[in-house]
């Protein structure tokens, strides 16, 4: 057999799976991407639009061709800067939707106070206590909790990295109460 | 000597993530030996953190299986290439339109030319159309792992299989007669075509790091990255048969 060697033509941007870049990626992504996606499922509480921006972010990462000095904080910025566009773009949809969906709500009787706590399991309550912290408390919280260092922290949320365990405290109070309150539906 | 401060929320929390310097876990240490109440502080923001971590569990929904060789595969951008050439393209016709524009420029006198020295217009005798091809009747779409095969397990007395490049995310086989019968799972891919004398066409995502396509123990085509190694003609689709041509 003659074999001839081609170029794959269109393949521009690729990397071959022997380079070092690419069984970096793979280490990566096999380590980080879990934690990345379950960050984003918490931010979001949208499992699919978790996965898309986890995926995507990860795209990125792969289309720059090289990793960036702290890959975590780098697939997080991304991460985040995707999450903040999709969530514009859907406020602007639902901004054009606004005058139809108040009528239908005010149509409807409100729940009262006992059916709704009777609904809220915990995992709503957690849900609800997520939504309404503030976002970089919420942000913060989260991203400890996958591990992330204060160094990173602070980079990604652009946080003093001295005040960071100061934040933290300060949000997993935050969190707590909100979740206490979340029993109370006034 | 313990210090005359009790720990900040800062140092607490440093102490539990193990964010502390060496000399400044020393220095908590110290004062934790002698202080009662801060190390009831460190346990109670201990138990706190434990739960906290605890409840954001709670919202979690399930970790789809997703594979590194999907994500490499949405990393090829296949509007790239086109986009260059067409921006070249441009490029090219402004910068012609430009030169014929200018007062005196030479670009008028060469057009002209061009022109008169074209040889007159020939009758074009079409080809007749390609015959038309078999039906696909069978097939399959995977998504290949990093390393992919795809199996033919008999070497057919007739029939060929054409491999195409695809930025596609699947690997596709389709089978133009019935019966084969195809078993797959995320690195291999084997195609029972005993007794078959069919055509197969095969798309290869560009982005897929490595497939090789064999019939039987004979590798007939490999794409390791952006390189091609087969005996098929330099054209696409790469043509193979299943039984090789003697010179």
């Amino acid at each position: 057999m003659t074999a001839k060697e081609l170029p794959a033509g269109m393949a521009l941007g690729m990397s071959d799976s022997a380079t070092p870049f690419h069984q970096e990626f793979v280490a990566l992504f096999t380590e980080q991407f879990a934690g990345l996606r379950r960050f984003l499922d918490r931010l979001s509480g949208d499992p699919d639009l978790a996965s898309d921006l986890a995926q995507e972010s990860f795209v990125k990462l792969y289309r720059r061709g090289s990793l960036p000095d702290r890959p975590n904080a780098w697939l997080v910025t991304v991460a985040l800067n995707l999450f903040r566009n999709t969530r514009s773009t859907a406020s602007r949809r639902l901004r054009l939707l606004t005058v139809e969906r108040a009528e239908h709500v005010h149509a409807d009787p409100p729940p009262s106070p006992e059916s709704t706590t009777v609904a809220l399991d915990r995992g709503r309550q957690v849900r609800l206590a997520l939504d309404r912290l503030p976002e970089r408390d919420r942000q913060l919280l989260l991203l400890r909790a996958e591990g992330m260092s204060y160094r990173d922290l602070a980079a990604v949320l652009h946080l003093n990295e001295a005040s960071v365990g100061t934040l933290l405290a300060r949000a997993k109070r935050a969190f707590r109460e909100l979740y206490d309150d979340a029993f109370d539906p006034s | 000597m313990m210090p005359s401060t009790h720990l900040d929320d800062e140092q607490v929390q440093r102490l539990l993530h193990n964010e502390l310097t060496p000399r400044g876990a020393a220095l908590v240490r110290d004062h934790l030996a002698g202080c009662v109440e801060c190390r009831a502080r460190v346990d109670e923001a201990e138990a706190e953190d434990d739960e906290v971590m605890g409840l954001l569990g709670r919202v979690d929904h399930g970790q789809p299986r997703i594979e590194v060789a999907t994500v490499i595969a949405r990393s090829v951008r296949p509007e790239s290439t086109w986009i260059r050439w067409a921006a070249a393209g441009l490029l090219a016709v402004g910068l012609a339109g430009a030169a014929y524009a200018i007062p005196g420029s030479p670009v008028r006198g060469w057009l002209r030319a061009l022109v008169r020295s074209a040889p007159p217009p020939q009758t074009v005798i079409a080809a007749p159309p390609p015959a038309p091809a078999a039906p696909v009747t069978g097939g399959i779409a995977v998504v290949p792992g990093p390393s992919f095969e795809v199996v033919f397990q008999s070497a057919q007395t007739a029939g060929e299989i054409r491999v195409t490049l695809t930025d596609g995310a699947d690997l596709v086989v389709q089978a133009r007669a019935t019966g084969p019968s195809f078993t797959s799972n995320t690195d291999r891919l084997v195609i029972d075509n005993s007794n078959s004398a069919a055509d197969f066409d095969i798309a290869v995502p560009r982005a897929a790091p490595r497939v090789e396509i064999r019939i039987g123990g004979r590798r007939v085509f490999l794409k390791q990255g952006s390189r091609i190694t087969t005996p098929a003609p330099d054209s696409t689709p790469f043509r193979i048969p299943f039984t090789p041509q003697t010179p």
